[in-house]
């Protein structure tokens, strides 16, 4: 056998089994980083869920203080039980003469349980008998 | 010949080379979207903490109007001011809900005789006009402010 054959012989030998190795090398670290893009993309998920709760709850908020201060002074009392709005419940104390005389603080709150974090959003407000 | 013929056929590192790539592009998108969420999670803050705030400045308003002492014989000074909650300290705000605050003042702007269709009589009552500023606070630093005219008919 003469050296050149020889050479061709060990490169054939040498090269076996190289490209599978790439290739488990290549999804190894494909699949790690994608693991962490995945995580990334999940909480991006998570938090513009998040937000929209907090955008929906706060507009609940505000259109439940409004609807109040809309009112007749003496009909402004806290409800006999709370409101359920979809996901989101309404709840909202009266206190009267609390700040001031001849004024109510009324404090809305709203909730949504459902998600991976508790939106709560509470506004308060000063309404006076003569405003 | 050879030597060239190797380089032709030679693909080694392309696989790596391509999931390198493929990963780089998905970074890319990954961060952007949490860009984006975190800008949209911004908004709903910004939106939510501004509202709470113009709610502490409208509570202010309520509290103008049952305190006659802010617009009564102790503010007919014309351009001078009564700060409330605390006549003498500018800056005591009053808590109204967590982290929920206002303050404000009211201003005496001088006398005229009562608006028309006011139903009061012109030349034996006036009207005391005065202008309250509202100030509300929220949480991080959040502020709103609203400005009213008002008058009270005296003598």
């Amino acid at each position: 056998m003469c050296t050149q054959q020889m050479m061709d012989m060990n490169e054939n030998i040498g090269d076996r089994g190289l490209s599978i190795i790439e290739v488990v090398f290549a999804i190894s670290i494909f699949a790690i980083g994608i693991l962490a893009v995945t995580t990334l993309s999940i909480s991006a998920v998570n938090s513009n869920a998040s937000s929209r709760r907090i955008t929906d709850a706060t507009a609940l908020a505000e259109d439940r203080l409004e609807r109040l201060a809309a009112l007749p002074y003496d009909d402004i009392k806290s409800p006999d039980e709370d409101d359920i709005v979809g996901a989101y419940r309404i709840t909202w104390v009266v206190k009267e003469n609390d700040m001031l005389d001849k004024t109510k603080t009324i404090t809305v709150t709203v909730e949504c349980p459902k998600g991976w974090k508790n939106t709560k959003v509470t506004i308060s407000h000063l309404v006076s008998n003569n405003s | 010949m050879r030597s060239s013929a190797v380089n032709l056929n030679n693909e080694a590192g392309i696989v790596t080379g391509m999931m390198l790539f493929m990963l780089a592009i998905f970074t890319v998108l990954g961060v952007s979207a949490i860009m984006v969420s975190i800008t949209e999670t911004r908004l709903a803050s910004n939106d939510q903490f501004f509202k709470i705030a113009f709610y502490g400045a409208e509570a202010a308003r309520g509290y103008v109007a049952p305190n006659t002492d802010l617009y009564g014989a102790d503010n007919i000074t014309e351009e001078e001011v009564l700060y409330f909650p605390d006549p003498n300290d500018a800056s005591e705000r009053k808590t109204i809900g967590s982290y929920q605050e206002f303050n404000g003042e009211v201003m005496f702007n001088g006398s005229s005789a009562p608006p028309r269709g006011s139903g009061y009589e012109v030349g034996t009552f006036r009207a005391h006009k005065y202008q309250m500023t509202c100030n509300g606070y929220g949480p991080r630093d959040s502020q709103s402010h609203i400005e009213a005219g008002f008058y009270r008919i005296g003598f």
